[in-house]
């Protein structure tokens, strides 16, 4: 074995070694702990409540991605470079950035929030802004792998489905949708992920309250503080998690067509 | 049948035809970038013209002047792709009767119709195929079967045996030519080979440069010689 072969598995076994043995670490810590911490109130709180909001937060974001995504890929418009600058701009946005961004948007004294305070609609501190903060850091993952699927699609298919009568949207459901299924679910799967591990921003336009916005990464950072079993409670679980979403990655068809 | 006379400008290049057809066949030799592709594509509504007009049977499809542009949609047009495009997440039957579906036909005459095509077209036995199990040959006569079962005004073939090697090229090219004959559909047909225009065609127009450079009968054309592909250089 040569020394450049020798200097390469090392680095390989290092790097895993560097990323594994934090989470082996809690791994092996939560054995200590007893079980009936995780049955705690506000363990299975925050559970609940990082659940729900990152669905709801996914589900908004495929709702609202899916059409900018198909724009994207399709428009031709110079405007369209702008448009992927901004929609790319909360994932280089430190989150604690987009948090304060989100309260001076829509704060009680923001400048939309101000508006909605006034007529009784407040969004700060509540469940709604932990989904909201989570929807402005998750998006761009969403839209820039859904992106990458519709711009993989030949614009022949749309054409052959154009001359056999189909309207430009029943193309877009029964053509585009399902040829760019593969990348519309790895950017459901990314964006969720994102959303769950959401911190900064939540924690800053939503706050951390038990029950109604402490999701689970906060729950880590609270209990911390008071109690070391029930941060590595939560830790674990968030790892299972991470691997849930690496094994869901790992069976997302990867098949591309080919032009047949 | 159609009558066209359009104008398209691309950086350094200039499409211009003037083109009438009757209930025939049509084929369009010329050599790649000679812009045939791209009249077949605004025939079908799916290239916009700068200037001209395009009128198919009885309808003004297109007329720059009149702002008309009536989307492929409703062209009533059949055209088979030179890359096929047959929808790879669909089966045979499936790509075959999407144009039906869409149309909101009932399930019972869609699948009478798809049928009868399928059964016309030697196509019943791959049924539940995907496009990516078919031969070359398979596919071409799937994708002249998704056109036709529409039951278009006008069918168009752009480069429809390219992808096809020389013996499948040959006994496809004859499929296609019985059942052009037997329905009686007038058809364009795009091609740089002169093998393919003298077989399939009544009359034969060659595009050069952008416009039409002669329209004749196959026979009075340049003498076939088998086997080998016609250049215009």
């Amino acid at each position: 074995m040569n020394a450049f072969a020798l200097i390469r598995t090392f680095t390989g076994v290092a790097v895993a070694g560097f990323i594994l043995l934090p989470v082996i670490a809690v791994l092996i810590s939560v054995s200590d702990v007893s079980p009936g911490m995780l049955l705690s109130e506000d363990v299975m709180a925050a559970v609940r409540l990082s659940l729900f909001t990152a669905t709801l937060a996914t589900l908004l974001i495929v709702i609202i991605g899916t059409p900018v995504a198909y724009l994207l890929a399709r428009s031709s418009s110079p405007l369209r470079r702008f448009l992927e600058v901004i929609i790319n701009l909360p994932m280089v946005l430190p989150p604690a950035v987009a948090g304060i961004a989100l309260l001076a948007a829509f704060g009680r004294e923001g400048i939309l929030g101000r508006y909605l305070a006034s007529a009784g609609i407040i969004l700060p501190f509540t469940t709604a802004a932990v989904v909201i903060a989570q929807t402005f850091v998750a998006l761009p993952l969403y839209v820039r792998s859904a992106r990458a699927g519709f711009a993989g699609v030949s614009r022949t298919f749309e054409g052959a489905s154009y001359t056999l009568g189909a309207s430009e949207f029943t193309t877009f459901l029964r053509v585009s949708l399902p040829l760019a299924k593969g990348a519309i679910i790895a950017g459901v799967i990314m964006s969720w992920a994102r959303a769950m591990g959401e911190f900064g921003a939540t924690i800053m336009f939503a706050g951390n309250f038990v029950g109604r916005t402490q999701t689970m990464p906060l729950a880590v950072y609270s209990a911390l503080q008071v109690n070391m079993g029930k941060a590595l409670v939560l830790a674990a679980l968030l790892i299972l998690i991470s691997f849930f979403i690496l094994f869901a990655f790992e069976i997302v068809p990867k098949r591309r067509y080919a032009d047949a | 049948m159609l009558d066209l006379s359009i104008t398209k400008r691309f950086p350094g290049f200039r499409l211009n035809v003037q083109l009438k057809l009757g209930r025939e066949i049509l084929a369009l030799l010329g050599e790649n970038g000679s812009g045939k592709s791209t009249t077949l594509k605004a025939i079908a509504g799916l290239v916009t013209p700068d200037e001209g007009y395009i009128r198919i049977g009885n309808t003004l499809a297109f007329h720059s002047e009149l702002g008309i542009n009536i989307p492929p949609q409703k062209r009533s047009i059949g055209f088979v792709f030179q890359e096929l495009a047959l929808f790879p997440h669909l089966n045979v039957y499936e790509n075959i009767a999407f144009g039906l579906k869409v149309r909101g036909y009932s399930r019972a005459r869609i699948g009478e119709e798809v049928n009868a095509i399928m059964q016309a077209l030697g196509l019943a036995e791959l049924r539940y195929h995907m496009p990516c199990e078919l031969s070359g040959g398979q596919k071409q006569r799937v994708a002249l079967a998704r056109a036709l079962v529409t039951k278009p005004r006008l069918l168009l073939l752009d480069e429809p045996f390219s992808a096809l090697d020389l013996r499948t090229r040959q006994e496809v090219r004859e499929q296609v030519r019985d059942i052009l004959k037997t329905l009686n559909i007038p058809a364009i047909i795009v091609t740089h080979d002169y093998e393919d225009a003298a077989i399939l065609a009544d009359r034969i127009c060659v595009l050069s440069n952008g416009r039409i450079k002669s329209q004749k009968p196959p026979s009075a054309t340049m003498p076939p010689l088998p086997g080998v592909v016609y250049s215009l250089s």
